[in-house]
């Protein structure tokens, strides 16, 4: 593999890395060997084994803990109920009073306030 | 293709990791220095869970070397996200489903109680694991992060060696 094969599985500059390090580096050499780097990082257990596959898990009593922490589906159907209604109010409003074909302009804009609202809502609370 | 849009809507992690942002968040208020709003806690972020994966517990994240050591995008873009539940959560005691996970994961609260405020200690205890997940020997890894990171003196590479071979993080030959 070339430097520049290395820098780019390291994730660095490729042209600073190869200027900084050059070809012959001992690091680059292993890597380019190395089968394992994009793996991620292994994990040693205390008996000394190593695991890359396999991933943790909380005690069912944490997940609960933290599962009762985390807003749920009926928080969220509030939000968008809420964002829905706010559509529909301003841009209700905004048909009647304004009559004019521009209300329609601001009836879509505020449809996209709404949406933009409760999207960024949901995704703050993921 | 809606998967990942769920993933994130739902409040689980992004990336790779399998825990969603919400464990990730508990664990990390557990452990206890989790701020990504500069540059130091943010490095503290990717070297802390770099190093609680190489106790063992892995929490799915692939990291690649970087200017500063490991470093792993996905953990950068949960921690962003995560920065928004972490600050109103309370803290909860953390325990895994494993025995031995629970047992390792003391062990690493333990290790990181002295250094868990120190970027620059992380940042080679860190590297040091990289390289030595790569098989290189202690006298090449310990040149190699002073090469590196010539900011670091080679006694803080010593003591950053030791603490990890304490806890069998490094130089164990025996592996695999």
């Amino acid at each position: 593999m070339s430097s520049e094969g290395v820098a780019e599985r390291l994730g660095e500059d490729v042209a600073e890395f190869v200027s900084r390090y050059g070809e012959n580096d001992p690091l680059l050499n292993r890597i380019r060997e190395s089968r394992q780097s994009q793996r991620g990082n292994e994990c040693v257990h205390p008996d000394g084994r190593r695991n890359v596959g396999e991933t943790v898990r909380l005690a069912p009593g944490t997940r609960e803990r933290v599962r009762r922490l985390r807003p749920g589906r009926r928080s969220r159907m509030v939000n968008a109920a809420l964002g829905a209604a706010i559509f529909a109010t301003v841009s209700g409003a905004a048909l009647v009073v304004l009559e004019s074909p521009y209300s329609y302009i601001f009836a879509a804009g505020s449809a996209a306030l709404a949406v933009i609202t409760m999207v960024r809502e949901t995704r703050n609370r993921a | 293709m809606l998967a990942p849009i769920a993933k994130e809507v739902m409040g689980l992690a992004a990336s790779e990791g399998t825990l969603d942002r919400y464990e990730m968040a508990a664990i990390l208020n557990d452990i206890g220095n989790f701020d990504t709003s500069n540059f130091k806690g943010r490095l503290t972020l990717q070297k802390t869970v770099y190093l609680l994966q190489s106790f063992g517990l892995n929490l799915g994240y692939v990291f690649k070397w970087y200017l500063h050591g490991t470093y792993c995008p996905a953990l950068a873009n949960d921690g962003f996200a995560m920065e928004k539940i972490a600050p109103s959560m309370p803290s909860i005691p953390i325990e895994f489903e494993a025995e031995r996970n629970q047992h390792r994961y003391l062990e690493f609260k333990e290790y990181l109680a002295d250094k868990k405020n120190d970027p620059a200690m992380l940042e080679i205890s860190s590297s040091i694991c990289y390289l030595d997940s790569l098989g290189f020997e202690k006298g090449e890894i310990l040149e190699l992060v002073k090469n590196k990171k010539p900011k670091f003196s080679i006694e803080q590479c010593r003591t950053a060696w030791d603490d990890l071979e304490k806890y069998r993080v490094v130089g164990c030959s025996n592996v695999q």
